[in-house]
C-alpha cells in the first residue's frame, strides 16, 4: 500500500453517477471523492439499490457520469480509447453467460481478446498468459471442462481467470461471491487479496460480505442511501460508527468489539455471568439470544462456569435454589423454570 | 482452434457424406439416368442422350448447387442470430427479413393481376420479377430494421420489434389477398412453399458469388461473436465496438436471408436448426469451429431434403418448405432428447 500521485490507479473526482431520464437527471451517488492506488484491495458495500452497480459501470465507462469525472492512472476517462480501456480495467461481472458449450479454456483465453489479431489467433504470449490465470487461480485442471459443467466456485474462479488472462493492472468485480457456500467465498477472497498485494494489480469489489471484507479489505467505501459515501480503513469505520449507520435497522446493530453483526434481541432479563474464560463467549452468546442482559454484577440469577479436565458444568443459582447443568442446553431449560 | 480426434473424424465423415449426398442428389430425380452417364455427363464427355444431358446441366445440377448454398447460408444466418440475439429460438428470419420478402413478392403476384398484367405469362422474366421484388421487400424491412437498431440499445427490444415487423407485413400480406383472385392466391402460395429447382445457371452468376462471399465475411466476425457469447457488458469491457459488431452482424444476416429468399422463397426450419444440431455433434460454442460445420451440416441436411422432397421414382416434388420441417423437426427432437443436457448447450 503506498500513496502518492503516481500510484493512483483510480480517482473519483466530484463525481455524480445516475440515470437520464427523460430531461431529468436521477442522481443515485453525488459527489464522491475518493481514490484507488496500485496493489490495493478495496470493497465496495452498501445496501441493496444504493448504486454500487451504478459506480462500478460508471468507473468501467459502460454508462456515463452525470457530472465530475473519473480519472483512470490520471488520464480522464473519457478520453481513454476502448482497446486501451480494455488493456487497463477487466471485468468481473454476475451477467449469464450464454454459452454453456465453451470449455474453461476457450472463455479464460477470451480474456486475450485486445491483444489478438483479426481472427483472434494466439500467440506463444497469450498462451503463457492464459497458463499463469488459469494456475493461479486453481483452474489448470478444469481446463478442457465444459463451463456449463462447473460448479458456481469453479465457475467463479475461471471468470477471474478470465480477467487476469486480460492483463490488465485493474480488476473490477461486482458480487464474486454471491451464491458461494463459506469455504468458496473464503478462497475467493483470499487470491483477490493475494493478487492485489503480490502482483500490484488493483481490486476494486462490490460485495456484501461486511464481515469478511474487513479481514481482507485494505479499504472499504461504503455506499449510504443517497447522499454520499464514506471511505477508510475497516477499522476506521468501524470506530467511527460508520457500520452501525449503514445498517440503521432496528434489529440489528454492528458489534464493535467482537467486528460482526449482531441480531438485536429484547433484553428484559437480567443475570450475572462468571467463571471458565474458554465457555465464557459462547455461554453469553446463548444466554444473549434467549434475551438475557449478562453482567459480570451481583444479580439475582447468577450463572457461574466450573471446568473440570474438558467436561465443563454450569451451576445455576437464584435466591432460592441451585442447580447443576452439563450442557447449555440444560442451563437454558433449568433458567427457563426459574 | 485446436480439434479433438473425435472433432477429426467427424469432420472426415461429413465430407465423405457431403460427396456422396451431392452424387445421390443429382443422380435422384422423376427421370431414371444411369450412374455412368451421369459421371461422364458431370466429368464433361458427352453423351448420346441430349434429353439426359440437359436434365443434368441444366436442372439437377444448379439444383444440387443451390440446396448446397441454401443450407450453408441459412444455417449461417441462423447462428449469426442466435449468438447477437442469445437466444436459442431465433433463426435468420426474425428480423422480419423473409416477411419483407413475402410482401415483395406479394404486391408482385397480387397486385400486379389486379393491374392486369400476369407473372405466370411472362416465363423467365417473370422469375426474375418475383427475385427482384423479394430482394425489395427484404433490404425495405433491413433498412428500417437497422435505423431501428441504431436507437434501440438493447438486442432483447431489437429482436422483440423484429418480430412485430414479422406480424405487420404477414397482415398486410394477409389484407392483399383477401382483395385477389383465386388464381393469384395460388401463384403466391406456390411462391411460398419453397422451390430450389427454378434457380438457372443466369441466376447462379449472382446467387453463388453473394452467398460465398457473405459467408466468407461473417466467418472474420467469429473473433467478435464468441466475446458476444459473454453478453453486451463483457463484451465491451474486452474492447469489442457493440454497434459496429451489431450492424456487421444484422447486415450479413439480412444479405444471406434475403438473398436466399429472393431466389429460393421461404424455407422454414433449416436457419434455426442447423446451428443447434452443430452445436450438439461438436459440443463446442467456439464460432471458429462452427462456422465451417454449420456450413457442412446445413448443406448436408439441405441436400437431403432435396432429395426427400423429389420423391425419387415419382413424378411430382413436394414443397421444399415442408420438407424441411416435416423431417428436420424428428431429427432435432431426437437430438434435444438424446442429449438431455441440451438447456445447457446454450446457457451457463
Amino acid at each position: 500500500m503506498i500513496s502518492g500521485e503516481n500510484h493512483i490507479a483510480i480517482e473519483l473526482k466530484d463525481l455524480t453517477i445516475g440515470y437520464h431520464k427523460g430531461n431529468l437527471q436521477l442522481k443515485i451517488l453525488e459527489k464522491l471523492n475518493a481514490s484507488l492506488h496500485k496493489g490495493e484491495m478495496i470493497c465496495l458495500v452498501g445496501e441493496n439499490g444504493v448504486g454500487k452497480s451504478t459506480l462500478l459501470r460508471t468507473i468501467s465507462g459502460v454508462q456515463q457520469p452525470l457530472s465530475g469525472n473519473v480519472y483512470i492512472n490520471q488520464r480522464p476517462l473519457d478520453e481513454i480509447s476502448s482497446m486501451d480501456l480494455a488493456r487497463t480495467i477487466s471485468l468481473v461481472l454476475t451477467d449469464r453467460i450464454y454459452a454453456g458449450n465453451l470449455s474453461v479454456k476457450e472463455l479464460v483465453a477470451l480474456g486475450r481478446y485486445p491483444y489478438t489479431n483479426w481472427l483472434g489467433k494466439l500467440r506463444k504470449e497469450d498462451h503463457q498468459k492464459i497458463d499463469w490465470a488459469l494456475e493461479i487461480t486453481g483452474t489448470q485442471y478444469l481446463e478442457d471442462q465444459l463451463i456449463s459443467e462447473l460448479s458456481d466456485g469453479q465457475f467463479q474462479k475461471t471468470l477471474i481467470a478470465r480477467a487476469l488472462a486480460q492483463d490488465s493492472n485493474m480488476i473490477i468485480l461486482d458480487e464474486p461471491t454471491a451464491h458461494l457456500d463459506i469455504v468458496n467465498k473464503i478462497t475467493i477472497l483470499k487470491l483477490l487479496k493475494d493478487l492485489a498485494s503480490n502482483t500490484d494489480k488493483s481490486i476494486l469489489m462490490a460485495t456484501h460480505e461486511l464481515e469478511l471484507s474487513l479481514q481482507v479489505a485494505d479499504f472499504i467505501w461504503m455506499a449510504y442511501s443517497k447522499d454520499r459515501m464514506v471511505t477508510g480503513t475497516p477499522e476506521d469505520l468501524i470506530i467511527n460508527g460508520s457500520f452501525n449507520r449503514m445498517i440503521n435497522h432496528d434489529s440489528i446493530h454492528f458489534d464493535d468489539l467482537h467486528g460482526r453483526f449482531r441480531i438485536k434481541n429484547k433484553a428484559d432479563k437480567m443475570c450475572s455471568l462468571s467463571g471458565d474464560k474458554s465457555a465464557y463467549f459462547l455461554t453469553q452468546n446463548a444466554l444473549q439470544r434467549k434475551g438475557w442482559t449478562v453482567s459480570k454484577k451481583k444479580s439475582d440469577i447468577s450463572i457461574n462456569i466450573l471446568k473440570n479436565k474438558s467436561e465443563f458444568t454450569w451451576q445455576v443459582k437464584n435466591n432460592v435454589t441451585e442447580k447443576q447443568a452439563r450442557s447449555i442446553m440444560e442451563m437454558l431449560n433449568i433458567l427457563n423454570n426459574m | 482452434m485446436s480439434m479433438s480426434n473425435r472433432q477429426s473424424g467427424i469432420i472426415l465423415f461429413l465430407l465423405g457424406l457431403l460427396a456422396i449426398l451431392t452424387m445421390l442428389n443429382i443422380s435422384l430425380g422423376s427421370v431414371y439416368i444411369p450412374f455412368q452417364k451421369i459421371i461422364a455427363t458431370l466429368t464433361g464427355q458427352s453423351i448420346e442422350n441430349e434429353g439426359w444431358q440437359n436434365i443434368i446441366l441444366q436442372f439437377r445440377l444448379p439444383k444440387a448447387i443451390t440446396a448446397i448454398l441454401v443450407g450453408s447460408g441459412l444455417g449461417i444466418s441462423g447462428l449469426l442470430m442466435q449468438t447477437l440475439f442469445r437466444n436459442p429460438l431465433a433463426g435468420p428470419f426474425v428480423l422480419g427479413i423473409s416477411s419483407g420478402a413475402s410482401l415483395g413478392v406479394a404486391i408482385a403476384i397480387l397486385a400486379g393481376m389486379t393491374f392486369g398484367f400476369s407473372l405466370t405469362q411472362m416465363g423467365i422474366g417473370g422469375s426474375w420479377i418475383l427475385t427482384i421484388s423479394a430482394s425489395l421487400g427484404a433490404i425495405i424491412v433491413l433498412l428500417i430494421v437497422i435505423l431501428v437498431s441504431l436507437k434501440v440499445k438493447d438486442s432483447m427490444s431489437l429482436l422483440i420489434i423484429g418480430l412485430m415487423f414479422g406480424s405487420a407485413t404477414s397482415a398486410i400480406v394477409t389484407v392483399l389477398q383477401f382483395f385477389s383472385k383465386a388464381e393469384s392466391i395460388q401463384a403466391y402460395l406456390i411462391w411460398t412453399f419453397g422451390s430450389l429447382g427454378g434457380v438457372t445457371w443466369h441466376e447462379l452468376e449472382v446467387f453463388i458469388p453473394i452467398v460465398l462471399l457473405t459467408v466468407l465475411a461473417s466467418f472474420m466476425l467469429s473473433k467478435k461473436l464468441n466475446a458476444l457469447l459473454l453478453g453486451d457488458n463483457y463484451a465491451r469491457s474486452m474492447g469489442l465496438n457493440i454497434n459496429n459488431a451489431r450492424l456487421l452482424i444484422i447486415f450479413s444476416t439480412a444479405l444471406l436471408a434475403g438473398t436466399i429468399t429472393a431466389f429460393c422463397g421461404p424455407i422454414a426450419f433449416i436457419g434455426i436448426a442447423i446451428p443447434h444440431i452443430t452445436r450438439l455433434i461438436f459440443n463446442t460454442s467456439n464460432h471458429k469451429i462452427l462456422f465451417p460445420m454449420v456450413v457442412l451440416c446445413g448443406a448436408i441436411l439441405m441436400l437431403i431434403c432435396d432429395i426427400i422432397a423429389q420423391v425419387p421414382g415419382r413424378e411430382y416434388t413436394l414443397p421444399i418448405n415442408a420438407v424441411t420441417s416435416v423431417f428436420g423437426a424428428p431429427l432435432v427432437i431426437w437430438l434435444v432428447v438424446r442429449r438431455k443436457n441440451f438447456s445447457k448447450t446454450f446457457a451457463k
